[in-house]
């Protein structure tokens, strides 16, 4: 008999750590209203901002922001931009053609800490391309809120984006912003 | 309007513009100035022609060259495929009026159909390949027809700048650069041939099935890819422009615009008027 509690004990145990363990990595979901993804496009004698409104996604995150885990699908029909014709070309096949690419999808793989700060890691699909990219972020979870903020540049000839090469400049930035309760 | 950024013109001239007017220039002068062969100086003329059109569009990374699907990305070989088939077929059926007219047709309904149109709509709207076919058959027969009934020498040049400046204009109110710049390409090439065509006086008849199949493509492909409030319609008249001279098949009309070479001008000009007023009026 106490050969036997010790064994339904060890199963007890493994149980609720699970349990626990499931419910402190809370899934936050991510919508326009509570994740903001703008874009800063330069060229020589100006610049040009926008943003992507239209995006839904998980963000799982517990005590520890190393496992936490982040999955985004952009609709990229819904960008927007500070110039509504910049608007529709930047839809256009100079740019992310979004009728044949309608979405842009990033997958997190790894998110390790550095410097104070984290690194996340993962794969970012965009024009029909998935290229792995790194960047810097704030990662923190506070009063139920789960919050990350990062800023970044990436090259838009990496995903096939290079029309305009000469004319328009290929390091686009990114400033990633979210507050998921 | 934003002021005109220099860098941008200076860039479009030198990587566009000089590459399509000067490469076909050169070639075809070459040509006429070493022989008086009509077959050589066809050769000449579309080689000019491809090679003008390709070297600019390299040049810019316009068309990617390696991508083969239908649709847009397929624009720049389809046309290149139109004018060698048309050229080849001028040459080897010269003396074979019906199965030379067979051939063109076979050509115009097979690009339009496989290359040019996306597959997904060939199924749910055959009513676009079905207009791209028409539209390319009649511009060619148009085109040629009017090379044959008049002073054919200017009719490249009259094409480069009616057609192609009305295709530019509206693919410029569409905000599509990537477009406007193949259409200025194809205006530069064109214009290359058509002002060695008018200085050497040559008739140049095996060169407008490259743009009898381009331009209907490129105003589907920026149709099916616009943002604009730009109407369909602009893009259609455009794209059969040059289907307004089909009535030149009618002796009578021919004969009478012969005599009266300017008002056929006005005449072919109407279509790209309206369709770019269209263009600016929703665009505006």
């Amino acid at each position: 008999m106490p050969r036997m509690s010790g064994w339904m004990l060890s199963v007890a145990v493994i149980v609720t750590s699970a349990f626990v363990a499931e419910a402190m990595a809370a899934e936050f979901k991510l919508s326009g209203d509570n994740t903001k993804i703008q874009f800063e496009g330069t060229k020589e004698d100006g610049k040009h901002t926008g943003s992507f409104p239209a995006l839904s996604g998980t963000f799982d995150l517990g005590d520890d922001p190393t496992k936490a885990k982040i999955t985004v699908k952009i609709e990229m029909g819904g960008l927007e931009s500070d110039d509504p014709k910049l608007t529709g070309h930047l839809k256009s096949p100079d740019f992310f053609e979004t009728a044949k690419f309608p979405e842009a999808k990033f997958v997190s793989k790894t998110i390790k800490a550095d410097k104070g700060e984290f690194k996340v890691t993962g794969d970012l699909t965009m024009h029909g391309k998935t290229k792995e990219i790194s960047f810097p972020a704030k990662i923190a979870s506070k009063n139920g809120t789960a919050m990350l903020s990062s800023e970044f540049k990436i090259n838009r000839s990496d995903w096939g984006i290079v029309y305009g090469k000469g004319k328009i400049n290929e390091s686009v930035k990114l400033t990633i912003d979210v507050n998921a309760k | 309007m934003p002021p005109l950024d220099w860098s941008i013109v200076k860039s479009a001239f030198l990587f566009l513009i000089l590459p399509g007017f000067g490469i076909a220039v050169s070639l075809l002068a070459i040509t006429a100035a070493v022989t008086r062969s009509e077959n050589h100086r066809a050769v000449a003329a579309t080689i000019a022609f491809v090679a003008a059109f390709l070297v600019g569009n390299g040049l810019n990374g316009l068309v990617p060259f390696a991508e083969f699907e239908s649709g847009w990305r397929s624009l720049v070989w389809a046309m290149t495929f139109a004018a060698l088939a048309e050229l080849l077929i001028g040459i080897f059926f010269r003396g074979a009026a019906s199965l030379r007219s067979t051939l063109i047709v076979s050509v115009m309904l097979i690009i339009p159909i496989v290359w040019v149109t996306p597959w997904g709509l060939i199924g749910t709207k055959p009513w676009i390949p079905a207009l791209m076919f028409l539209a390319a058959i009649l511009n060619q027969i148009s085109l040629r027809r009017l090379v044959d009934r008049l002073d054919g020498h200017f009719v490249p040049l009259i094409v480069a700048i009616v057609w192609g400046g009305s295709a530019t204009a509206v693919m410029v109110l569409s905000h599509s650069a990537r477009f406007a710049d193949l259409s200025i390409l194809l205006s530069c090439s064109l214009a290359g041939l058509g002002v060695v065509a008018a200085l050497v006086q040559q008739k140049l008849r095996w060169i407008f099935a490259g743009p009898a199949v381009f331009i209907p493509g490129l105003m589907l492909s920026a149709a099916l890819n616009t943002y604009s409030d730009i109407p369909l319609a602009s893009f259609i008249l455009v794209a059969i422009s040059p289907a307004i001279l089909v009535f030149l098949r009618w002796k009578k009309l021919a004969d009478w615009f012969e005599t009266h070479p300017k008002s056929l001008v006005f005449v072919s000009l109407i279509p790209g008027f309206i369709a770019v007023g269209l263009a600016a009026r929703a665009e505006m």
